[in-house]
């Protein structure tokens, strides 16, 4: 499906994808989750396999597609999959964890290639009150050399997610994407 | 060639003060004061003006004024203050037309008060007349609205001289107040109205200004436009009317933004001035557009008042 509009919801596992996406979908979300047997089990309940899914309608029949990717590293067969033809990528990063800017650099490693073309919002997640990792992760964004937002979000809230959505739209127009479709006339 | 200004039918106070205003601050940036109405560009005039002809045709005029003033029309109300009329006056000579109706300076709003409470430490009340008394706790950074009402925008637009502050407060009970808010949100709030439209000192039309991070959009009251300035400046620095150019925005609503954006330290000013060329058609992409106006539809984030 290579001319769908779509955006990709990326992190490490426990960083909010499938909530985040069920947040802004509500029933309409389609998840893969499966209980967690293996040591992933001490972290959570269920982890992703496959992807989560939840469209969002535009004019006519066009639809926004939002894919979220399985945060563990051995399903990032599926990384390549979500990724290609991706209008942009909201990445979530766990400000619990222990090293939140390494976090955030594996995946705009593993994601250089489909960055380049697009666009990308970092979202940092379970950030509590007085802790400032977004500041950090802007700090090593900006040594990377990208202009693109840090925005403390709460995935459970809708209105955070679309937040990092439309932050996510503005650095598409203004940014260095070169997707076609975002050249059509308004 | 240097703007030469002049005064008609306004008092010697008025004319004082306007003539030092433009021989300290403005002449270096091409004004010159001259003593003759007929042979200025720009001619500040009152209401004992008592020859309209002695003004050359072509000047631009900027009325002082006790009382309202057409929309559209360039004016100072009185008691003319130094800020006011350098506002004014730079605002003239990067072709904006100033229709402020504050008798304060800019940024002499509640923001002023704020900033005063916080320097100072501790607990304050702020109270208004016509609206809910606001207490500041400087130190834990919150503050919270008698009654737990919303503040509207007109109240951060009221001058400070309408506001009184307090340490003690008489409507100080139990379960009267808001849950305590982030008080990054009043301070976004009341510096994005402080500039009426202009940028507040020392930010003047010619800084480049670039943002140094993203305001945290998720926890602040924002509009949609402010999404895309801040993508814009973001991405590299710009003076105002470029940033206004590239966004397709009006310099007013680029000039409160960043406003706003400074007061929360986000904001650079960059050591070298210069514009940068733009080529980029102001027209929004019409995928984005049409994504952005789907989501517009989701979630209550575009919130015109401060939480």
């Amino acid at each position: 499906m290579k001319g769908e509009i779509k955006i990709v919801v990326t992190g490490p596992m426990g960083a909010g994808k499938t909530t985040a996406i069920n947040a802004l979908a509500g029933d309409g979300a389609v998840s893969t989750d499966q209980g967690a047997s293996d040591e992933v089990g001490e972290v959570k309940a269920t982890t992703t396999v496959a992807m989560d899914y939840a469209e969002i309608g535009l004019d006519g029949d066009e639809r926004l597609r939002i894919y979220g990717t399985p945060g563990q590293r051995r399903f990032r067969y599926m990384w390549e999959i979500l990724a290609d033809g991706a209008l942009g990528f909201i990445i979530l990063v766990d400000a619990t964890r222990k090293d939140p800017a390494g976090d955030m650099e594996i995946y705009l490693e593993n994601f250089a290639p489909f960055l380049e073309k697009s666009g990308a919002v970092i979202g940092i997640t379970k950030q509590s009150a007085g802790d400032d990792a977004a500041a950090a992760l802007a700090e090593r964004l900006a040594n990377r050399g990208a202009s693109w937002p840090v925005l403390p979000i709460d995935p459970r809230r809708q209105s955070d997610v679309v937040v990092a959505l439309d932050a996510l739209m503005a650095v598409l127009e203004f940014g260095d994407a070169c997707d076609a479709r975002l050249r059509e006339a308004p | 060639m240097p703007w030469r200004l002049a005064t008609a039918g306004i008092t010697r106070q008025e004319q004082s003060l306007i003539q030092s205003a433009v021989s300290l601050y403005l002449s270096g940036s091409g004004w010159q004061f001259s003593h003759d109405p007929g042979d200025a560009d720009v001619v500040i005039v009152g209401p004992q003006l008592r020859d309209p002809g002695s003004v050359a045709r072509n000047a631009v005029r900027v009325r002082v004024t006790d009382g309202p003033c057409e929309r559209e029309e360039t004016h100072l109300r009185r008691p003319v203050r130094y800020r006011e009329l350098l506002r004014t006056l730079r605002a003239l000579s990067s072709g904006e037309t100033v229709t402020s109706d504050r008798s304060g300076a800019p940024g002499d709003t509640i923001l002023a008060l704020v900033h005063r409470a916080i320097d100072a430490g501790g607990i304050h009340y702020i109270d208004h007349e016509a609206f809910a008394p606001v207490r500041i706790d400087a130190d834990a950074g919150f503050y919270s609205v008698f009654g737990g009402r919303q503040l509207p925008v007109t109240y951060f637009r009221e001058p400070a001289g309408r506001f009184t502050a307090s340490a003690r407060h008489r409507q100080e009970t139990a379960g009267a107040w808001s849950e305590p808010r982030r008080l990054e949100g009043l301070r976004w709030t009341a510096a994005l109205h402080a500039g009426g439209g202009s940028l507040l000192p020392p930010l003047n039309p010619d800084s480049v200004i670039g943002l140094i991070r993203w305001p945290d959009f998720s926890r602040l009251p924002h509009a949609p436009a402010h999404m895309r300035l801040a993508a814009c400046l973001h991405r590299r620095p710009a003076a105002l009317g470029d940033v206004a150019r590239e966004t397709g925005h009006g310099k007013a609503e680029v000039a409160d933004f960043i406003n706003a954006a400074r007061e929360l330290g986000l904001v650079r000013i960059e050591a070298e001035a210069g514009r940068r060329a733009t080529g980029r058609n102001t027209q929004p992409l019409g995928l984005v557009s049409r994504i952005r106006m789907r989501l517009s539809g989701l979630g209550d984030h575009h919130r015109g008042e401060c939480p």
